[in-house]
């Protein structure tokens, strides 16, 4: 089911290797289908999205020692981290949590700020958790912090991550994924039967609509009816490439996707949305000009969103029949716009957990 | 138009979660508990238990030292500590926080108590209030206990605090928490009641207002019904602010009701459970149709501006007919003298 991807250019790193499923088994991921791209450089860039890796500190509630990756010590580091949780104002991004009986570290890493093509639809972030909760508690946390040199600096902000290790493991991974997505989306009829994106078969066995339910949230001052919600009984069939995942989103006859629902649970299209946003924002306007002790409230729009129903095929377990629900009912659907989403998990290596002698 | 809906999310889920606390009510007057007993002996009695002060703790990632609260060894609390850290016991929490620039300790007080005991009692830390620097902790630690064949029951309640680095002592300020000892049936109607020496007035009992906007609602959850009847009360005079007040809706004979239907009659757990049971394989997760009958709570303790506060009513008129109110007592304790250094 697996095919080794291809090698991938990444800016700034000069050593990109491939790492097939058998590393990815064993990776900070629980689920064993994702293959992940080892990167000894600390670095990614990835068309403007992207972490470097800066450093690694030990803390204690008085003492603070910082080094760089390869563990080379760094005064000028750890001074600047130490400057940074001092003049924090909150007591919360100076506290880091620490599990007993291991090796407790916080790796520090700034996020990659680059030229981003803006037509892309995006995501990227840490894909890290404890590799093995149960019962060894071991790898890098969720819970990251930003460390800024004051509160509105959020361009030079440090994320700080809190990890344990084994007492014996001297160097460890941070994992990082970037998804860019298609810029065009393709259309599929909404029917039952399968449907193949990027050599991903999926299937759609049963298709059921509740018309009553609602599952987008809205700002409101008055009752709306509810859109509806489609339940798309999917199966996936086949995988190949398990970093490809899909947006799906519902569509009108002419494959053009939704851009929300109106106040009677109706969707409407991209020109009733551009109407709505002029409308709102010439009352904002108006809002605005008034004395501030002598306005009204002002109207929110009548309109819920509609988010795009996400599957993910890495993730998927073919034996089971997912429950996809999108937030409109089955009568509105006449298409699905399905946004392809390209992720690649990156593994920045060999980040040394002690300084060197 | 990109709006951010997070916010509505998390009052939705407010919304439609325990109702009865979603009218938090606060005190009209500015009034403070009563500075409370100053204990110098690291004891307290209250009622039929004892909580002794067993000692004070640091920690790092493989080790821990313990010592008496007057600075003195505890060798025995370091030695069970030193054993939790090396049990690795996942089940009862192996991680702990360190804050650059705070000095963290663990205060360790065992409660005992004894078979006859009033199990409504509960010894908690007054976090963050006249400076009180110590927080209720229940992580790794916090569920060491044990009870025998009679009742007793021996238990260690853990406190953490964070103080500056040159901090050499503290004093922590518990509150000792009697619940539901006395309540009062008072009728819906316009005038003054008092409870625990504290006076409070209905000022209007009526129907809610028109809703000036939609409820948020979450994705999953049905619309419930606004309130039938909302009673105003304010505080009219604080005289024993260690006292707070909870309010629930009874009918005429100060009986308590359960749930109220979405047609505001009363309904009961057996009719929410039978519901849940039936809906139980519902893939929309639906929220059941039931709401909290209603009700409000006032903290003698906490300042508050002196306007009503809405007592709402999910029941109709004609079930709605007592308030009973329910009053909690509190002491206050000072533990001084507590040394956050081993001599």
């Amino acid at each position: 089911m697996f095919r080794l991807r291809k090698v991938l250019t990444v800016r700034g790193s000069a050593c990109v290797l491939i790492v097939g499923p058998a590393l990815a088994a064993v990776s900070q991921i629980s689920h064993p289908n994702y293959p992940i791209e080892s990167i000894t450089t600390y670095k990614v860039d990835r068309d403007g999205f992207g972490i470097e890796v800066i450093g690694v500190c030990k803390i204690g509630e008085s003492n603070l020692a910082c080094w760089q990756p390869d563990g080379t010590a760094d005064s000028n580091l750890t001074r600047d981290i130490e400057q940074r949780l001092k003049g924090s104002d909150s007591e919360y991004s100076r506290t880091f949590q620490f599990a007993f009986n291991r090796k407790n570290r916080v790796v520090l890493a700034r996020e990659v700020r680059g030229q981003r093509p803006s037509e892309y639809h995006s995501s990227y972030g840490f894909w890290n958790r404890y590799e093995d909760y149960y019962p060894k508690l071991v790898g890098w946390s969720s819970n990251t912090t930003q460390l800024r040199t004051s509160p509105q600096d959020f361009a030079n902000a440090i994320w700080a991550i809190p990890g344990s290790f084994m007492p014996t493991d001297t160097v460890s991974s941070l994992k990082y994924q970037v998804s860019i997505g298609d810029k065009d989306t393709k259309v599929y009829a909404l029917k039952t039967g399968p449907f193949t994106i990027e050599g991903n078969t999926y299937q759609i066995v049963g298709i059921k609509s509740d018309d009553k339910a609602n599952i987008s949230p809205f700002f409101s001052q008055t009752p709306q009816k509810p859109p509806g919600v489609t339940h798309l009984m999917l199966k996936l069939v086949e995988m190949k490439s398990p970093t490809t995942y899909i947006q799906m989103a519902p569509a009108d006859e002419k494959g053009q996707e939704y851009a929300g629902i109106d106040e009677n649970g109706n969707p409407y299209g991209k020109a009733e949305e551009l109407r709505r946003n002029m409308e709102y924002k010439k009352e904002f306007d108006e809002w605005q000009k008034q004395p501030a002790n002598q306005r009204k409230p002002l109207k929110y729009p009548q309109n819920r969103m509609i988010f795009p129903a996400v599957i993910d095929p890495g993730a998927a377990d073919p034996n089971r029949t997912m429950d996809v629900q999108i937030g409109l009912r089955a009568s509105k659907v006449k298409n699905l716009s399905i946004r392809v989403m390209h992720r690649t998990i990156y593994s920045l290596d060999n980040i040394h957990l002690d300084p060197l002698p | 138009m990109k709006i951010t809906h997070f916010s509505i999310l998390s009052t939705a889920l407010l919304v439609s979660g325990s109702a009865i606390f979603t009218n938090r009510a606060i005190a009209s007057q500015q009034q403070q508990p009563s500075a409370g007993r100053t204990i110098e002996d690291y004891r307290i009695e209250y009622g039929n238990n004892v909580a002794t002060v067993d000692g004070i703790c640091k920690f790092d990632e493989t080790s821990a030292l313990c010592w008496k609260p007057d600075g003195s060894p505890n060798p025995s609390l370091t030695d069970r500590i030193k054993r939790a850290i090396a049990s690795n016991n996942p089940s009862s929490g192996r991680q702990f926080t360190v804050t650059f620039g705070k000095k963290q300790r663990a205060l360790f007080i065992k409660v005992t108590r004894s078979s006859n005991s009033n199990y409504g009692n509960e010894l908690a830390a007054q976090e963050g209030r006249d400076g009180n620097l110590w927080s209720n902790y229940s992580g790794m630690f916090g569920n060491a206990n044990s009870s025998d064949f009679d009742g007793s029951y021996t238990g260690w309640n853990v406190y953490l605090g964070k103080f500056d680095l040159d901090a050499k002592m503290a004093n922590i300020q518990l509150i000792n928490t009697t619940y539901g000892r006395k309540s009062k049936i008072i009728p819906i109607q316009v005038g003054r009641f008092e409870v625990n020496g504290n006076t409070y007035e209905i000022t209007s009992v009526g129907p809610p207002p028109p809703p000036k906007s939609n409820p948020p609602l979450a994705p999953g959850y049905v619309q419930l019904p606004p309130p039938r009847l909302v009673v105003n009360i304010k505080v009219v005079q604080i005289t024993n602010p260690n006292t707070s007040l909870s309010l629930s809706v009874g009918d005429t004979n100060g009986k308590g009701y359960e749930y109220a239907t979405k047609d505001g009659k009363p309904a009961t757990y057996q009719d929410y459970n039978d519901w849940q049971r039936k809906h139980m394989a519902n893939p929309n997760h639906e929220q059941p149709p039931f709401n909290y009958p209603g009700g409000a709570s006032f903290d003698g303790a906490s300042p508050i501006s002196g306007s009503p506060v809405p007592l709402s009513i999910y029941l109709q008129p004609e079930f709605s007919k007592t308030i009973i109110a329910n009053s909690t007592d509190r002491e206050v304790y000072n533990i001084v003298g507590l040394h956050l250094e081993p001599n």
